[in-house]
């Protein structure tokens, strides 16, 4: 058995690290001597990069974990968080209120995208059923997912004028940019507690890697641990997508980045991958800010961008495997 | 003793079980064959709490299942099952150390139950190797290993043998009786009636969902059973060393 502690430590003092390096990061330069003293130039710091930095460190752990325990739920390494629907309800409820013009308060979204992620939730469960049965689930995550995605489009192509669609499909390619404190207090207590519910799943998970019978055998409550699932993904995807949007790939290609260093047994990928998702999109926005761009490179599009290849990479793997 | 009394199982619109009455008693090795499709898997299902049956009831050492929670149901009754799955590209050890899940914390017990898990199974030189990309026979002796690791005191093992070769086969079935004699219950569902012959101290016989023969094995593995229960007729001889050998030559 493998002493992961070392590795988490690890990457626990990266994250720290490169979450004070990526304050440093943007078009303004702000000497560390300015930083509180409260002037005009401070408030770049205190206000825009310190909680944009929190934000992406909270998501990326969110969706880090979520793709992991996805993973070893669907025993299948190229599962996301996307394919449960949640993000995609979530998203369709942040639309809504962008179509509806309702963006008076900067809750508003949030709470109009965390409706549409219970929303998604409460019907997967439904959907799912009673048995626990990880096709039925998955058929469901499909369902929702690809009807949120044609409701989606349909207020798109209904927006009331080109500014609303634009501004909907903006958003919906997801970024960082001048986020607030606001923000972190929605996001991190979500994807806190979405988190800690996630970590109940471990044992399961590993007894998963046996099949379903032979899991439920060593006493595993597949109706449990599905709820463990739909409602710890739930409310880290729900509230990532409620404060930055789409951001995808994160989830996918982060469990697989960590495998190699902590052993494949699925309970000890779920914090390293909380650590390292939350590296990723910290690091992926700050280049996403030192582009010498005019207007900035979405992080969602950056992210889509990095995964590509990624998959490629994995493609070729496999297919040497396979021969 | 597992006891199970009136054991119907009804799929959709077929009766997979009917009204099975039997039992595994500690420190034996009880034996269940029959045709494909007889049931026998989904006996061992139901027991192990995998397949909720419709009616019946099951009793382990005389308390009713659903009266035992679900943790102390898995360390009392290890299931190894037929063409095991294993998912990802864990080693050996550390899949075998799941069949301590069961067991409520990692202790030194676990470590030499693991330890001796794979000796048994003849699998420690594997012990770093990724399990998944094993052979099947040596797979299927690292998920025995696995249900052996979990010091269970039944172990229920469906078509263990199937990828075996002829050596580790009769390794497997030494290791079941030395398991049975240390006092753990054994059902072992087989297709070989040789096999069968050679290590069953009780046989249940069934055949389309009913149980249509059981005792002791020297009484039911008889050639006018098997011709019942398979439509095949057999000769049976005996080996130098004195074992059964049950030869089916002709269907019926």
């Amino acid at each position: 058995m493998k002493n992961n502690v070392p590795i988490n430590i690890m990457l626990f003092i990266l994250l720290l690290l490169i979450m004070a390096g990526s304050l440093f990061i943007g078009k303004v330069n702000v000497p560390f001597s300015e930083w509180l003293s409260g002037d005009l130039n401070s408030l770049i710091i205190t206000e825009l990069r310190a909680p944009r930095t929190i934000i992406g460190a909270i998501i990326g752990a969110g969706l880090g974990m979520s793709g992991a325990a996805m993973q070893g739920y669907l025993r299948n390494p190229l599962a996301d968080p996307g394919i449960f629907g949640v993000s995609s309800s979530a998203a369709l409820g942040a639309v809504a209120s962008l179509f509806f013009g309702y963006t008076a308060s900067v809750y508003i979204l949030p709470f109009f995208a965390l409706g549409g992620a219970a929303i998604g939730m409460a019907l997967l469960a439904m959907l799912a059923g009673r048995q626990g049965s990880l096709i039925m689930f998955t058929l469901a995550g499909i369902i929702i997912s690809s009807l949120t995605g044609a409701l989606t489009s349909l207020l798109i192509s209904l927006a009331p004028n080109p500014f609303v669609s634009g501004e909907i499909v903006k958003w919906l390619m997801g970024a960082l940019t001048d986020r607030s404190w606001d923000d972190v207090k929605i996001a991190l207590p979500l994807v806190m507690i979405g988190m800690g519910v996630l970590t109940f799943s471990g044992k399961s998970l590993d007894a998963l890697t046996l099949g379903e019978n032979t899991a439920k055998s060593m006493g595993v409550n597949m109706v449990q641990l599905q709820w463990i699932l739909i409602i710890g993904v739930g409310l880290c995807v729900g509230a990532s997508v409620a404060v930055a949007g789409i951001i995808g790939f994160v989830g996918l290609v982060v469990p697989h980045l960590m495998r190699p260093f902590v052993g494949h047994k699925p309970s000890s990928v779920l914090l390293p991958s909380a650590l390292a998702g939350a590296i990723l999109v910290v690091s992926a926005d700050c280049l996403v800010r030192s582009l010498p761009s005019i207007t900035e490179l979405r992080l969602g599009i950056a992210m889509s961008l990095l995964g590509a290849p990624f998959f490629l990479m994995l493609l070729f793997k496999m297919r040497r495997n396979i021969i | 003793m597992i006891e199970f009394k009136n054991l119907s199982l009804k799929i959709g619109e077929s009766n997979i079980l009917n009204h099975l009455c039997g039992e595994i008693p500690k420190g034996k090795i009880t034996v269940i064959l029959g045709a494909n499709g007889a049931g026998k898997s989904s006996l061992l299902k139901c027991i192990a709490s995998i397949i909720k049956p419709n009616i019946g009831e099951i009793y382990i050492d005389k308390t009713p299942i659903f009266e035992i929670k679900p943790n102390e149901r898995a360390r009392k009754i290890g299931f190894l099952e037929q063409n095991g799955d294993i998912h990802w590209d864990v080693n050996v050890s550390t899949l075998v150390e799941m069949g301590c899940l069961v067991n409520d914390n990692h202790t030194q017990s676990n470590s030499e139950a693991i330890y001796d898990a794979l000796t048994i199974t003849d699998t420690l030189h594997l012990k770093d190797k990724v399990a998944s990309k094993l052979s099947g026979g040596e797979k299927s002796r690292v998920l025995l290993a696995r249900v052996l690791a979990g010091k269970p005191e039944y172990i229920l093992a469906d078509e263990p043998l199937a990828a075996l070769d002829p050596a580790h086969q009769l390794d497997t079935l030494a290791n079941f009786r030395d398991i049975a004699a240390r006092g753990v219950g054994i059902a072992i569902v087989l297709h070989d009636l040789t096999y069968a012959a050679r290590i069953a101290d009780e046989v249940i016989m069934m055949k389309n969902g009913i149980i249509i023969q059981k005792g002791k094995a020297n009484d039911v593995l008889t050639p006018q059973i098997i011709e019942e229960t398979y439509g095949v007729k057999v000769k049976i001889t005996e080996s130098d060393n004195g074992f059964k050998i049950i030869t089916p030559f002709s269907r019926i």
